[in-house]
């Protein structure tokens, strides 16, 4: 199957996916452009069509991704991948999940490759703040015509620190070596089916390639902006090593539409042979859903003092301001103003939760503020106390503190 | 004489920003010219008896917001005025204008100047703002006024801090949603330590 025909399938199935669907829905187009030097390859400009949906209903979750990218002189590759995830019910701090994944690539005149793994991950939550996961995955990876098996061990924790979600992870992923002259393994002599490749350190002779992505990742948001960055080391039993990183800063232009800039240094994926890389990117992206989140989909911060269901809180104070977030599921727009934006109506952003956020400076005091959904009336935020305003309307009165 | 003409015109030219910038810029931007004036007006007056001017903005600033008619805006904002100054004679010529701001509102649910003068002085050294919003709030929740009024002055007599007056204002919300009637007296936080009266 060409990339174009695996792009339109795709899109097609997130399509027809997204109207059956009667859970959460979010998803994304991002259109792009930029410059990407791949490694052992020709580097030049690129433009980039990359979908997204992740569908939730209940524990149950299906994601998809594709990205396609086009060079000059007619070059061109496509990544897909989609994920099935059904979670366990909390048992207390704990929860466990199963999980079914399928990734393929294909590339202008190149073999692409087709993976399927499957796999479980358990995870801990002492606090809404933190939680710590363990998992492990197999499957097999197909190409040219042969199959060889891959494993993938994976340990983790994420944190709220202030106002920026924190994850470490190590992520080891091993398989059986392929011959070929790109990787610079030779035949085993005494038997030639199974390729192997000299540790040049050690002198070990190693018949599976391992490596481990050791990574630290931050999002935060700072006014309007959410900003993503990680740093990581590739270890390997068998390469060098390699620093890897990436940032990338989303800006919420309306409900539907965000600017995305990104630039970082790749790692290449033996499994698939896509090669490590470094790209310079620029681009749009459309948020398919109105619901959606134009940022990445990222866990809000949980509230210190309040459950997730809270229709109304302003949040601690951060280097940027005060978060307020307003829960209005179903709204197309949400406004907020009051005696700290000089009555001005200032626009919230979904968050895909059915919550909208924006970061305004607030002084600790009382303060009288109203919110409005879809250009409608004002009124009181939900969960507060309304006051008749001498003007017509609702208001109310919070403590800042 | 051309130079005492042209030195008087370049006072004149040097002077002129600064009375434009005397009058608030947001009125002029988001009230129509009569009520901006008008407003302006309550404000300058504020500023002579030396009251908070930026209460009156934000009042008409909301006004605006809240689409209403200028003069429903300029009502607003007389009354406003009339209130700060009230408030100011209950909390004292030392009164900031947080605190000002919410004895007005206090005034405005129902509340007498003398629960305002006493708070101030069983708390003289302290910020009023919390304790003001809070019994203000209890006043509007339906909480008697009387009722409301002595436990504030409680906590304010036995010197707690912010946090507790906020706790009562919870504590008075959390069993009103468990159906409580509202003429119930409001809880006091615990340990309440004796106090002389």
């Amino acid at each position: 199957m060409s990339a174009a025909a695996r792009l339109a399938a795709l899109a097609c199935c997130l399509a027809a996916a997204a109207p059956a669907a009667e859970g959460q829905v979010s998803g994304a187009l991002d259109l792009g452009a930029g410059t990407y030097r791949p490694d052992r390859a020709i580097p030049g400009g690129i433009a980039s069509i990359a979908p997204s949906l992740r569908i939730r209903r209940g524990l149950f979750e299906v994601a998809a991704v594709g990205n396609y990218s086009d060079a000059p002189a007619g070059r061109w590759n496509f990544q897909g991948g989609g994920t099935g995830t059904l979670r366990t019910p909390r048992l207390g701090p704990l929860q466990g999940e199963v999980f079914g994944q399928v990734d393929w690539t294909s590339h202008y005149r190149v073999e692409g490759t087709t993976t399927i793994s499957g796999g479980a991950r358990a995870s801990v939550s002492p606090s809404e703040r933190i939680r710590l996961w363990l998992g492990r995955s197999q499957g097999s990876a197909a190409t040219l015509g042969g199959r060889r098996p891959l494993q993938r061990s994976e340990v983790g924790t994420s944190a709220w620190v202030g106002g920026v979600h924190l994850n470490l992870s190590l992520l080891r992923t091993s398989f059986d070596l392929m011959s070929g002259p790109n990787l610079g393994v030779t035949p085993d002599s005494g038997s030639p089916s199974r390729p192997q490749i000299v540790n040049g350190d050690s002198g070990r002779v190693e018949r599976r390639l391992a490596l481990t992505d050791a990574v630290v990742s931050g999002q935060w948001r700072f006014a309007s902006v959410m900003f993503d960055a990680m740093v990581g080391r590739r270890f390997s039993n068998a390469t060098p090593e390699l620093t890897i990183w990436g940032v990338s800063a989303v800006r919420s232009l309306t409900p539907t539409v965000a600017l995305v800039a990104a630039a970082g240094r790749a790692a290449s994926d033996p499994v698939t042979s896509v090669p490590g890389s470094r790209y310079y990117v620029l681009g749009l992206r459309l948020i398919l859903d109105g619901s959606a989140s134009a940022v990445p989909l990222l866990a809000a911060p949980p509230p210190a003092s309040a459950g997730e269901d809270t229709p109304f809180r302003v949040g601690p104070p951060v280097p940027a301001g005060r978060e307020v977030m307003v829960r209005a599921p179903g709204a197309r727009t949400v406004e907020l103003a009051g005696d700290f934006t000089d009555w001005r109506p200032i626009p919230l952003l979904p968050w895909g939760d059915g919550s909208w956020r924006v970061t305004l400076r607030i002084a600790p005091g009382v303060h009288r503020l109203a919110v409005r959904t879809d250009q409608g009336e004002w009124h009181a935020p939900p969960g507060t106390r309304p006051i008749a305003s001498e003007f017509g309307g609702e208001v109310a009165e919070i403590v800042v503190e | 004489m051309h130079l005492i003409r042209r030195f008087l015109i370049l006072i004149l030219l040097a002077t002129l920003p600064m009375a434009l910038a005397a009058q608030d810029r947001r009125l002029s931007e988001r009230l129509d010219p009569a009520t901006a004036a008008a407003v302006q007006q309550a404000v300058d007056s504020a500023v002579a008896v030396g009251l908070p001017t930026e209460p009156l903005v934000q009042k008409a600033l909301e006004g605006s917001t809240l689409g209403a008619s200028g003069d429903r805006i300029v009502a607003a904002v007389a009354a406003l005025h009339g209130q700060l100054g009230r408030a100011r004679e209950a909390l004292g010529d030392d009164a900031d204008e947080a605190e000002l701001s919410a004895g007005a509102g206090a005034l405005r649910a129902g509340l007498p100047a003398v629960a305002l003068r006493r708070l101030r002085s069983l708390r003289s050294d302290r910020p009023l703002v919390v304790p003001i919003a809070v019994l203000t709030d209890l006043v509007s929740e339906g909480v008697p006024t009387e009722q409301a009024t002595r436990s504030v002055l409680d906590l304010a007599r036995a010197g707690r801090p912010d946090d507790e007056f906020v706790a009562l204002r919870r504590q008075v919300q959390s069993r009103r949603g468990a159906g409580d009637p509202a003429g119930r007296p409001p809880l006091r936080p615990a340990p309440d330590p004796p106090v002389d009266r």
